[in-house]
């Protein structure tokens, strides 16, 4: 009876400590023994998830936050967790939202990696209710959202993947279905941008200009030359480097370009490869609104054309005057000459780049050169990152 | 827009007015003369005009007699004549135009029709803008403004900061959509695309990819977060590009996430289309559209690009 008793005061103690710290679990339970249960294993998922940040935390600590120490984190542990696994879920979870700084989110042997933490058989429904039942939610809704990260970051799984899902939760359920959508999905749009980036991006900053600009330019014939400023010559203005884009038809238009009119140097535009932006810088001329203007009207023809009143895409196009075809630069707002990129965008290098086309484009030292390096369309940017800030001064 | 803003007028009387809810009142309106629609109202942050604005310090009671009651009454009697009689106008030459003008005749190769063309101030006014901010979940912004060259320009910043509402995983969006085609008295149609089969768009745009949207003209409620997407790939740099989608290749969405069991795209039910910025890069955004146009490729023969085989019925859609 005293057993009892005490039982009783200690319970109720218990549930007075409780209902002060953690109101919000009153609207839940309303037995005191389950919500101390809860408690204690609210605790104990805390505490995990407090470890789990800290493996990673720990790993930062000693090593350079790359693959190899993102695997090690993995690797300790399961050796830590050989038996349990436990807080296996917490682990998980804490892994992916670390992914991005060990620079593996487009990693597919990381998932693969992550995915083996989980344990094997133990999880797999033996009925059709337990499937339909959401079989272990809480790890099945995290191995989903393993594989929505990796659906956001682009990355498609294959065959290996799915036979490691598959040793854990069976062919049937929810988060199998997930994989199988992805299969059917992702692969159809892998390839679909007619402007295809690599996989992984080079780091070289010169390398990715070259990319940059290769994807920019319309023109096959084009030709990219490369300039660091100290080989180039013995006093530069800056020690940094200049990736010039132009082709020989570009190089006509110059030469063909009156002395009178001056060309134009715009810039401040930005253009992005997947997350990296880069800003280049366009030498133009003004347009010829006399190409773009509709010949006046031919009357001999007027009667037979208003007949159906038919316009069709390709009419516009092409005028009904002889006269000789555009070229691809020529453009209703401007005629594009060159494009380039550089190390610093700064206002030194871009005249240092004006001074190098001069040695193979004569022309250009007779014609004067406008540097606009604040467009209209773009105007002020915002500056976010320590990074860009004297790319904005510099437009600003 | 009208409609929106009476909403949050609204709301604001029902909090009572005192002096911060006018000022945001007097943000509010001046927002609506300004550059463009916003979807929800939510005051712009960086907008010029409203800068030097501050809340006023006093309030002036509000004397109303019975002399301007009696204004604002004939006022509005005869505003809705007005009104009246624009819109009976218009629902004749629809009626005309429906009764005795041509049958519509089978497309040929190379036919085509402008949907938008962004090349006035009142073209750009009538697209409905909206970012997360908008709706509190994030800090992006975004602006659609007449170029000098007279393009429409999107351009914005896309945060790449997640809300820390404990719901938001992914970061944030900018998007803009066309208006929905009204007839006469206001009332909302469906935009037809039939005879044409493909879309095609002039845009300049910075590498970036932007999503195009195809809202779906539907009755039931369960249909209603229903979209159809496909992707806009730019190229970057200074050179236009003229995209050509064609509409079967569009898929269908719902809240985002594409759906197991397609169906093919009803070209006769579009309630609108949009372009998103989504990609997840922080950073700005530009994307130069100079117009949206439908065409006739007699080549395209296909009718929808995805599979339309049954599958597993117990899988599909769980």
């Amino acid at each position: 009876m005293e057993k009892l008793r005490k039982l009783c005061t200690y319970v109720l103690q218990r549930r007075s400590h409780i209902l002060n710290k953690n109101k919000l679990l009153i609207g839940y339970h309303t037995s005191s023994v389950r919500l101390w249960r809860d408690k204690v294993a609210i605790k104990i998922e805390e505490k995990l998830a407090v470890q789990h940040q800290g493996v990673f935390n720990e790993i930062l600590a000693k090593k350079k936050a790359d693959k190899t120490a993102f695997q090690t984190a993995i690797a300790y542990y399961i050796a830590k967790e050989k038996l349990y696994r436990r807080g296996h879920v917490e682990f998980i979870e804490a892994a992916l939202h670390q992914m991005k700084e060990f620079g593996v989110e487009r990693d597919l042997s990381a998932y693969k990696a992550l995915l083996r933490v989980f344990p094997e058989g133990k999880m797999i429904p033996k009925s059709v209710w337990q499937v339909e039942l959401f079989h272990y939610p809480k790890q099945q809704s995290c191995a989903i959202e393993l594989m929505d990260q990796m659906e956001y970051h682009g990355v498609c799984p294959d065959r290996e993947f799915g036979c490691i899902l598959e040793s854990i939760f069976g062919a049937e359920v929810h988060a199998f279905r997930k994989f199988r959508r992805m299969l059917y999905w992702l692969p159809k749009f892998k390839n679909a941008s007619p402007y295809p980036i690599p996989y992984t991006l080079p780091i070289d900053p010169i390398e990715l200009a070259m990319l940059a600009l290769k994807r920019m330019v319309i023109d096959n014939q084009n030709k990219l030359t490369v300039w660091k400023t100290l080989e180039a010559e013995e006093e530069p203005l800056e020690d940094t480097f200049i990736v010039s884009a132009m082709s020989p038809e570009q190089k006509e238009l110059i030469e063909e370009h009156p002395e009178t009119k001056p060309l134009i140097v715009e810039g401040g535009y930005k253009t992005w490869l997947r997350n990296i932006s880069q800003i280049y810088f366009v030498l133009r001329a003004d347009p010829k609104p006399e190409n773009f203007t509709k010949p006046p009207n031919d009357t001999r023809y007027e009667d037979e054309e208003d007949l159906f009143e038919f316009t069709t895409i390709f009419e516009e196009e092409k005028p009904k005057s002889v006269s000789n075809a555009l070229s691809i630069h020529e453009q209703p707002d401007g005629t594009v000459l060159g494009m380039c990129i550089t190390g610093t965008s700064s206002k030194n290098s871009i005249v240092t780049w004006i001074r190098y086309l001069q040695q193979t484009n004569p022309k250009l030292e007779k014609i004067p050169i406008v540097f606009q390096m604040r467009t209209p369309e773009s105007g002020l940017q915002v500056i976010e990152t320590d990074q860009e800030q004297n790319v904005g001064k510099f437009i600003s | 827009m009208a409609l929106i803003a009476s909403r949050r007028l609204c709301r604001f009387s029902l909090l009572g007015q005192n002096n911060k809810t006018k000022w945001l009142l007097n943000e509010q309106t001046n927002i609506n003369l300004g550059l463009c629609q916003r979807a929800s109202g939510y005051p712009l942050t960086k907008d010029k005009q409203n800068e030097n604005l501050q809340p006023p310090k006093k309030r002036k009671p509000i004397t109303r007699t019975v002399k301007d009651s009696v204004k604002s009454f004939r006022k509005e009697v005869k505003d809705t004549a007005v009104y009246f009689g624009q819109e009976v106008k218009r629902l004749v030459g629809e009626e005309k135009e429906r009764l005795f003008g041509d049958p519509q005749q089978r497309a040929v190769h190379g036919d085509y029709e402008y949907l938008f063309k962004f090349d006035n101030q009142r073209a750009i006014n009538s697209w409905v803008l909206s970012s997360d901010k908008d709706v509190c979940q994030g800090r992006s912004e975004s602006y659609f403004h007449l170029s000098k060259n007279k393009t429409g320009i999107f351009s914005g910043t896309l945060s790449g900061e997640i809300v820390k509402d404990g719901k938001r995983k992914k970061p944030s969006y900018c998007s803009v959509r066309s208006p929905y085609r009204t007839l006469a008295f206001d009332r909302i149609e469906a935009y037809d695309f039939e005879p044409f089969n493909c879309l095609v768009l002039r845009v300049r745009g910075d590498g970036r990819h932007y999503l195009l949207r195809l809202g779906v003209d539907a009755h039931f409620d369960v249909y209603w977060s229903d979209e159809y997407h496909y992707h806009l790939y730019t190229r970057g740099g200074p050179y236009w590009q003229i995209v050509k989608i064609p509409l079967s290749k569009f898929y269908l969405s719902n809240k985002g996430r594409i759906q197991d069991k397609q169906v093919k795209l009803d070209k006769t039910a579009v309630s609108f289309i949009g372009i998103n910025q989504s990609d997840g890069n922080a950073g700005t955004f530009h994307l130069e559209i100079d117009y949206i146009a439908l065409l006739y490729d007699e080549n395209h023969k296909e009718e929808f690009e995805y599979e339309l085989y049954e599958a597993n019925p117990d899988h599909v859609g769980t």
